[in-house]
């Protein structure tokens, strides 16, 4: 494991070099109805938003479809945002709740026979995927969409994000050796889900 | 599997910066509406979700086409339209990106309410306090973000401002001055204020303390008398008025060809 924060604070001051402005400062301008601070607050976690998203749908297309619905969703929220919590694990929630919403919309799309005869028939097909597959990570891309969306939710927060398991407990409202057992789990399933070559 | 690594997926820019358009706009749309009704902001985020779009894609519209063809950018006080056209500008603030950026837009808008202003006197006399007092109020948030580009910003930031506030006082007072002769009683007093401004905006030029300042660093230039003078002398006036014929660039992108050619250089005649 690399370089793992210890809290979503340090990160967010981090990823936005444009603005130093402290995050409670900017949450509560934006709470009062501030879209200068709503933009910077944009700018620093756009990013995190979108890396989350994109590991828990099928292609680019609707990763950013997914970000701008988590973006428009958390601006009309806005004003009930409670800064008892960071604003990123507030985001990673509605972002959440957005994935769940957009998975209830297509399922009704492939009928049950169909999947029974056809796992995985819903999923969009890049002609170029076989090319690069490996090396843009398609096929961990693949084996996380095969776990549950908890443990999906542990292993990109843990392993694209880097956060540590408490501050995504804090992120899913479980408990530190909760979010523990699910992503070793998670990684026992991954084992057995990736091809020998693919599991570093 | 000793240690998992995946990959960190990159947003394109394109994406990035149109969604933060979209949520700038949106973002002044929703703010327009908890102002107007604050008991119904809850209650609008449902029931308004489906017009919402095409308020949002106007004021982008608005935004992005200026005064080209769209009806919002020539609105008067009391038109339909003029809210938009406002809530437009709060978003072209919004995407301002520093404090020079910032007075530029403001300068720009200061422009627009003078031509509204302007406008209204002949077209529509009764609207002249109105549009007075929208006027005053641009100028004064203009000069709030000269002295905050004078109290922090770098020196070539500063010298950029402050030709677009030799700029705005060349073209405004002139025609506030003959404006101020011509509107009713309501109306001069906001043009007095709106004076008064000016007055403010020039003597911060020279305030002492001020980083660079002529009153800190007493190299003074001659005749600085005469451009800190509360009241602008004839010869003062006269010399501002050369200014916009070599006007920076700065002050051209600030200061945008308005609709029917600019801002008058002289004031339409009274509707009998």
């Amino acid at each position: 494991m690399g370089e793992v924060p210890n809290s979503l604070s340090v990160r967010a001051v981090n990823t936005n070099e444009r603005s130093q402005e402290p995050e409670a400062g900017l949450t509560r301008r934006a709470v009062a109805g501030d879209a200068e601070a709503f933009g910077i607050l944009y700018d620093r976690y756009v990013d995190a938003v979108y890396r989350y998203v994109y590991y828990r749908v099928r292609n680019e297309a609707e990763a950013e479809d997914l970000t701008s619905e988590v973006f428009f969703r958390a601006l009309r929220a806005m004003p009930r945002y409670q800064p008892r919590q960071p604003l990123l694990a507030w985001l990673y929630r509605i972002a959440r709740n957005a994935v769940i919403d957009r998975a209830r919309r297509l399922r009704p799309q492939l009928s049950f026979e169909d999947a029974l005869e056809h796992p995985g028939a819903d999923r969009v097909v890049d002609p170029h995927e076989g090319l690069d597959r490996l090396s843009d990570g398609i096929e961990l891309r693949a084996a996380i969409s095969r776990l549950t969306p908890l443990q999906q939710d542990v292993i990109i927060l843990r392993y694209v994000e880097g956060l540590d398991t408490r501050s995504i407990g804090r992120i899913l409202g479980r408990r530190d050796g909760t979010v523990r057992g699910i992503e070793f789990r998670a990684l026992g399933a991954l084992r057995q889900l990736l091809p020998r070559e693919a599991a570093v | 599997m000793s240690e998992l690594r995946l990959p960190r997926p990159e947003l394109r820019p394109e994406f990035r910066k149109r969604l933060r358009a979209q949520l700038m706009a949106e973002a002044v749309v929703l703010a327009e509406e908890r102002r107007a009704h604050p008991w119904r902001v809850r209650l609008a985020s449902w029931t308004v979700g489906a017009l919402r779009p095409l308020l949002v894609t106007a004021v982008l519209a608005v935004m992005l086409l200026g005064g080209a063809g769209v009806a919002a950018a020539g609105a008067l006080p009391g038109d339909l339209t003029y809210g938009l056209k406002q809530a437009a500008e709060r978003v072209e603030l919004a995407l301002a990106f520093d404090e020079e950026r910032k007075a530029e837009v403001l300068a720009a808008q200061a422009q627009r309410r003078l031509e509204e202003l302007s406008r209204t006197a002949s077209e529509r006399p009764d609207k002249a306090p109105t549009a007075s007092e929208s006027y005053t109020d641009a100028v004064e948030r203009f000069r709030e973000a000269v002295e905050a580009v004078r109290q922090a910003e770098p020196a070539d930031k500063r010298e950029a401002v402050e030709e677009l506030v030799d700029a705005a006082k060349a073209k405004h007072v002139p025609v506030l001055e003959t404006l101020r002769e011509r509107v009713p009683e309501a109306a001069q007093q906001g043009i007095d204020r709106a004076l008064e401004e000016h007055k403010k905006l020039e003597a911060g030029k020279n305030a002492p303390g001020r980083p660079g300042s002529p009153g800190r660093s007493g190299d003074a230039p001659q005749g600085a008398e005469a451009t800190a003078s509360p009241t602008p002398s004839p010869s003062a006036t006269a010399t501002s008025e050369a200014a916009p014929a070599s006007a920076p660039a700065a002050t051209q992108r600030a200061n945008p060809t308005p609709r029917g050619g600019g801002l008058p250089t002289s004031v339409p005649p009274r509707r009998p």
